[in-house]
């Protein structure tokens, strides 16, 4: 089952298939709309599987890495890395637990810039009761290609998230 | 030149510096005056940069911003130009609660081409760390953004 996060839903967006239920997708979604950084970052959750996730991000001014160049700041690959592997751990733990990353690496493979929205698609490889393993890549939305890799170890706390 | 003069225009560089990283500046980070050392940079708490406002805990991406910006930040003293990073390692160690944040950055080897640098963040207790991170860094021109498609 594919959850969409209504009109923030790209066009066109393939089923990433799973079983999550309404319920755990919609607080997860309601999560990513309250989280302040995603709100300050305009990272938007698109689609929802089991264990994994889609997000989006359109990149603006104010997250480039110098004023001279349309170069995005790693920074802001590396804020939409976090925070799409966060709403697959979500996904894959399929409760309101909060989470917390343990680690996390990006691999910078072509540069980001201004110009083209990014797609970030993580899925969970693994998880036991309290860790999740999570990897993916992000792509440029205008041309399909990976600008980053991701690869993130996720912890669940006893607390709730929301 | 005295060396307080030498001082004052290192420091005014790392401002302008500073200044000519947009995100860095819209994050509200700044270059950490010399009682704050060993930080290079640091940032007061805003909600903005929450992920989870039950916790209420920084968003892991803006401690990883911060460590990357520090090493910018420090490589641009040394490069002369703003260095491209090739990738990065973050260990998160603590939550980060509602308090300033501060980054150090080491530049454990810089050769012609690539920069190898460590950085850590804390908040009260530089002893405390919340975070590591472990970076490459592309010193050439031109490099990751001038390969073709």
């Amino acid at each position: 089952m594919l959850i969409r996060n209504g009109t923030q839903c790209a066009q066109g967006a393939p089923d990433i298939g799973g079983g999550l239920s309404d319920g755990a997708a919609e607080r997860i979604l309601g999560f990513a709309r309250v989280s302040p950084h995603f709100c300050e970052m305009g990272i938007e959750v698109v689609a929802l599987g089991t264990h994994e996730s889609r997000t989006r991000m359109v990149p603006r001014p104010f997250m480039l890495a110098t004023a001279d160049s349309d170069l995005l700041h790693p920074g802001a690959i590396f804020s939409l890395a976090d925070s799409a592997c966060g709403t697959a751990v979500m996904a894959a733990l399929g409760d309101l637990r909060a989470i917390a990353t343990l680690d996390l690496r990006v691999d910078h493979l072509r540069p980001a810039t201004v110009a083209s929205a990014l797609e970030a698609r993580m899925r969970c490889t693994q998880r036991s009761e309290h860790i999740v393993f999570v990897e993916g890549e992000i792509l440029r939305e205008e041309d399909g290609v990976a600008v980053a890799k991701v690869l993130g170890t996720f912890i669940a706390t006893p607390k709730e998230a929301a | 030149m005295t060396s307080k003069d030498h001082e004052h225009s290192a420091g005014r560089l790392l401002r302008e510096t500073m200044e000519a990283i947009p995100f860095a500046r819209h994050l509200g980070f700044r270059i950490a005056p010399a009682e704050f050392a060993p930080a290079v940079l640091y940032v007061p708490f805003r909600e903005g940069l929450v992920g989870n406002m039950m916790l209420p805990a920084y968003h892991g991406g803006v401690l990883g911003t911060l460590m990357q910006s520090a090493a910018m930040v420090k490589l641009f003293g040394e490069a002369g130009r703003l260095p491209k990073l090739v990738d990065s390692n973050v260990d998160y160690l603590r939550s980060a609660g509602p308090c300033t944040l501060y980054a150090d950055c080491e530049l454990v080897r810089v050769g012609r081409r690539i920069a190898a640098v460590t950085s850590r963040c804390w908040q009260r207790d530089s002893a405390h760390c919340v975070a590591l991170a472990r970076m490459h860094f592309l010193l050439e021109e031109g490099g990751i953004d001038q390969r073709a498609d």
